[in-house]
């Protein structure tokens, strides 16, 4: 999944979001805005959003490896039957949830 | 034994204060987001409950899940619409109450939980049906009923829906 990056000067920016913060940290983070050349806000949407995308990212990706894509590709589409014990719960399953009908 | 029991999404209706499934984190997940979840469709939720009670004794989550693939040969490419992304579909949470744990329950919401998976990849399109196995008590779980692990420690686990096909 790919996000764009926000351009922080073009965007309208309607919303407002607020936080406390102690002063130690604000001014570390004052400092690290200073040393990327942007401004506290800026500084602080931009890295918000990056852990964001990274965030939903991890809960809606999984990343393989070559050698994972291949074997996970290649059991994809051989088409394997079905376990025993996968078999049986399913028949069981039909069996009961139709019995209750 | 499960005549008597039915399968639905979560709804306002269920009583889902009582649920201790041993697993806090999924506990607190029924507790807490599940219901959050519904209403932002980020995720599904099919509880388990008696026909005469709104008392939930299981559950399990329905989302939507990509596998990100890397240098594939052209060949298996094509195959693949929206490459390098692979889509499937994700049972992220499975639980059980205590009391009702030892009974099957848990096959019971996993096979329920494949059928949906199934239908709904007619529509969305799936290939995979991917679980989350929280601990190694699980991963044997899901296992035993033929999925496969994506890489060593993974607690990860996927089965393939052309595998699903042919149960159904």
């Amino acid at each position: 999944m790919q996000f764009s990056q926000t351009n922080y000067h073009r965007l309208s920016r309607s919303e407002r979001l607020e936080a406390r913060v102690n002063s130690e940290l604000k001014s570390r983070l004052q400092k690290a805005a200073q040393l990327q050349g942007s401004s506290l806000s800026e500084f602080i949407l931009k890295s918000a959003e990056k852990t964001a995308n990274q965030v939903i990212r991890e809960y809606q990706i999984l990343k393989l490896s070559d050698e994972e894509s291949l074997k996970f590709v290649n059991t994809i589409f051989n088409v394997s039957k079905p376990n025993q014990k996968l078999q049986s719960a399913y028949s069981k399953y039909r069996k009961e949830v139709l019995s209750g009908k | 034994m499960f005549s008597s029991y039915a399968v639905e999404p979560l709804s306002k209706e269920h009583d889902i204060l009582g649920f201790n499934c041993g697993v806090k984190e999924l506990d607190i997940y029924l507790k807490e987001r599940a219901s959050q979840e519904v209403k932002k469709k980020i995720t599904a939720v099919y509880v388990l409950h008696r026909k005469d009670s709104k008392k939930i004794i299981g559950y399990y989550t329905l989302s939507s899940f990509s596998i990100e693939l890397i240098n594939l040969p052209d060949e298996i490419k094509k195959k693949l619409p929206k490459y390098p992304l692979l889509p499937a579909s994700l049972i992220g949470r499975l639980a059980v109450d205590r009391k009702f744990q030892g009974k099957k329950i848990g096959t019971h919401l996993l096979i329920d939980a494949l059928i949906r998976s199934y239908r709904l990849s007619k529509e969305i399109g799936s290939f995979a049906v991917i679980v989350d196995a929280k601990n190694e008590i699980t991963k044997k779980f899901y296992k035993k009923y033929g999925f496969k692990q994506f890489r060593k420690k993974s607690l990860k686990l996927y089965l393939s829906m052309n595998t699903i096909e042919k149960l159904i």
